[in-house]
Order: structure tokens, then C-alpha cells, then sequence
């Protein structure tokens, strides 16, 4: 019997340690670019230096690890992306790069181009439609759904955005109590009756107060995607 | 050397992740828009009653039995099924972060008051201030592409946000 003990003992440490050392590597092989700095240089002007974690604690809006926050449009296979595959091994490759402010037509208030992307574009573990789930990031209610968008209106009043999620996957409804790290719906190529690459388009609107004045606005989520993802890789999301 | 200036400037703007509830500058009461209320569905006349901002949505739609509303005592959105479309109309009165010093993008941020209808991944959407609380409209199409009411701002300005009646809210 104190044979069985010790054996099971050492073979739970041994575990433990392995377990450990697995965290370990997946953290160390985790590389991310800084907050603001756009990859290809030419994809825009980025919010270089704003650090502040918007939202604190969220759950990483990706279930399980490894995911790759990076450009779509300009990424192997994007509209301005070099030529090749949207499936090209170097999507699906650390570092990250933020892209809340690549270029394009519409405003956005907290970009010094004052144009910009509202969210950030994130990649699964491998380019496979309907695979991946999304799932809620803080509890709350989910308050829309559309023919492919979902909003969660989290209980600090910020409004989370998932895009481009497969219609038959959803696991909610409007209306529905979600707790964080609930499943959302699969991450697909969906935009209605176009089709764009298979990632998740995330995005935060938060009401910002400036001396009495209020607003709301898409806030930048990187610096707060890549700590939660971080304590996701940790297997504490 | 620019970017350590760019990160004092971010540093200086002091954000605050410190949230709260704004304060409403409720309208005038209208009597004839009170007796209209009587008339308004069940399911919008029900949901909103808690509501502590004025609800606001387009006169066209205010008599739709199809719309789909979540509502807490500072928010509502409510979403009216169109044909191949979806409009969103949400009211909040919360915030959640406040600025003491603000970076130049916030000053020019708060300046503006126009407002701006903007097509942003096949999606048009606009926000505004409107008794000191705020308001996003949002109209996403099947076919973000081909249909004008995503890619032209006339539907949601002339059709949804000049049409934007007060139906309710508790003072």
C-alpha cells in the first residue's frame, strides 16, 4: 500500500512538472510585436505606446490556444498581402502584430490616421473552417445577432463584437445570459453572402468620459488580447 | 526618440479604468407622444419600462411586432427585423473608462459633432450623444456587398436617424 502511495506520488509530480514545462514552452515560444507597431509596415499608422489594458481579465474570445492575431488583408493571400495561399504556413506563425488601426475607408477617432480597422483580425490554430469555437470573454447578455455578427454586451457595459462566426454553430441566442468562456459559435469565413478569409474579426466599444463629455468608441484590444492570451497558454484563461 | 514622445504623450492622458452611470438631460414631456404610447406593442411598451434613458427609435418601425429587445435599467437595444437586413438601435448610460488628461486624439475625438455614417466591415453604423448618454445605430445586410441600405448612408440618416422618435424611458 506504501509502495502504491509513493509510486502514484512521484507519478503525479512527474505530471505536474511536465505539465509545467509544456506551460513553460508554449510561453516562451509566444512572440508578439508591440501595441501599435503595424506588420507590413505600409498597412498603416498604429497607436504605438498605448499599453493600457482596456479590459482586465478577459477570457481569451478563442477557446483553445494556439491562435495568431495578424493581418488578413495584408497577410500571405490577402487583398494586399503578398501573393500566395490564405493558408500559408506564415499565417499561422507567432509574432502577432497588432492591426486596430490598419488602413482602411472608415473612421476611427483613436487612430492617428483617424481611419482604422474598429477591432483586430485572429487566426485559429490551423486554416479549418467551422473548427474553432469562439467563446464569451466576460459574462454578460448577448444583445444582437446578425447574419454574421454577434455582440455581448459584458456586465462592465462594454460591448464585445464577433464577426464572421458560422450561422448554424451559434450556441446563444438574443437575449441569453452567457458566463465567460460560454461557446459563441465557430469561426468560419462568413460576411453574409460574400465570403472573406476564416478568421474572427473581434472588436471593443467602451464609453470613454473625458472632462464631463462622453463617447463611444471601438477601443484598442490587443494589449488586453495578448495578456488573456497569455493566461490561456498559462491554462488559466 | 519619437516613440519614447509617443509613450510619455500616452502615459500623460491618464486613462481610468473607473466606470459609472452618466447623467441624462431628460427632454421636455410631450403629452401628445405619452398618449401615443398607449397604442405602442406589448413586447417594446413592457421591456422598456425599467429603462433609466430615453429609448429612442424610428417612427416607421415603432409599431413592428417583430423586433427582438434586451433592456437593463441603463441600456436597451432593440433589433427590428427588415427585409435581408437587421437594424440596431441600442441607447447606454454607462461608461466605462474616463480620461483626466486627454492625448490629442481624444480632444479631437470629443470636438467632433458630426456625426458620421460610416460603412465599416460591410455594416453601416453611426453613434451619437444625445442627452449626455449615447447611441449607436447599426444596419447589417445579408448581402453587404450588393445592397445599397449597407453601402449608402441615405437609409440609416433619412429612413432610421432623421425618423428617431422618443418612446419611453423612466425619469
Amino acid at each position: 500500500m506504501k509502495h502504491l502511495i509513493a509510486t502514484m506520488t512521484i507519478l503525479l509530480l512527474l505530471g505536474g512538472c511536465a505539465q509545467k514545462q509544456e506551460v513553460n514552452e508554449a510561453l516562451a515560444q509566444f512572440t508578439y510585436s508591440d501595441p501599435g507597431v503595424l506588420v507590413p509596415s505600409n498597412s498603416g499608422k498604429g497607436r504605438v505606446g498605448d499599453e493600457y489594458i482596456y479590459m482586465p481579465d478577459i477570457r481569451f474570445p478563442i477557446e483553445v490556444a494556439p491562435a495568431y492575431l495578424n493581418s488578413q488583408v495584408y497577410g500571405v493571400g490577402g487583398m494586399h498581402g503578398a501573393a500566395g495561399s490564405l493558408c500559408d504556413d506564415r499565417n499561422y506563425q507567432y509574432p502577432w502584430h497588432d492591426n486596430y488601426c490598419e488602413s482602411r475607408a472608415w473612421g476611427m477617432p483613436l487612430c492617428p490616421a483617424g481611419k482604422g480597422h474598429q477591432g483586430v483580425d485572429i487566426r485559429g490554430a490551423t486554416c479549418e473552417k467551422n473548427r474553432y469555437y469562439t467563446v464569451a470573454v466576460e459574462n454578460g447578455t448577448i444583445t444582437y445577432i446578425g447574419s454574421y455578427s454577434v455582440s455581448l454586451r459584458g456586465e462592465s457595459g462594454t460591448t464585445y463584437r464577433y464577426l464572421h462566426l458560422d450561422p448554424k454553430s451559434l450556441q446563444v441566442r438574443v437575449g441569453q445570459k452567457v458566463k465567460r468562456g460560454d461557446r459563441i459559435g465557430l469561426m468560419s469565413d462568413n460576411m453574409g453572402n460574400t465570403k472573406t478569409s476564416i478568421h474572427l474579426h473581434f472588436d471593443v466599444q467602451q464609453t470613454i468620459k473625458v472632462n464631463g463629455v462622453s463617447k463611444k468608441v471601438f477601443v484598442p484590444p490587443y494589449s488586453s488580447l495578448v495578456e488573456a492570451y497569455k493566461r490561456l497558454l498559462q491554462g488559466n484563461p | 526618440m519619437k516613440r519614447l514622445l509617443m509613450f510619455c504623450t500616452m502615459s500623460a492622458m491618464m486613462l481610468h479604468a473607473e466606470g459609472g452611470v452618466l447623467d441624462v438631460q431628460w427632454p421636455a414631456v410631450d403629452k401628445n407622444q405619452a398618449k401615443m404610447q398607449k397604442a405602442y406593442p406589448l413586447v417594446l411598451k413592457e421591456k422598456i419600462k425599467e429603462v433609466t434613458l430615453p429609448v429612442y427609435l424610428p417612427s416607421t418601425y415603432i409599431y413592428n411586432q417583430k423586433m427582438t429587445i434586451v433592456a437593463e435599467p441603463n441600456y436597451y437595444s432593440i433589433t427590428i427585423y427588415l427585409d435581408k437586413a437587421r437594424l440596431l438601435v441600442t441607447g447606454d448610460r454607462t461608461y466605462q473608462q474616463s480620461v483626466k488628461v486627454a492625448d490629442q486624439a481624444f480632444k479631437t475625438m470629443m470636438k467632433s459633432d458630426t456625426i458620421a455614417f460610416e460603412v465599416a466591415e460591410g455594416m453601416l453604423i453611426t453613434d451619437f450623444n444625445r442627452h449626455g448618454v449615447n447611441y449607436t445605430l447599426m444596419l447589417e445586410c445579408d448581402e453587404p456587398e450588393s445592397d445599397e441600405r449597407c453601402q449608402e448612408e441615405s437609409f440609416l440618416r433619412r429612413t432610421i436617424y432623421d425618423q428617431l422618435t422618443l418612446v419611453g424611458g423612466k425619469r
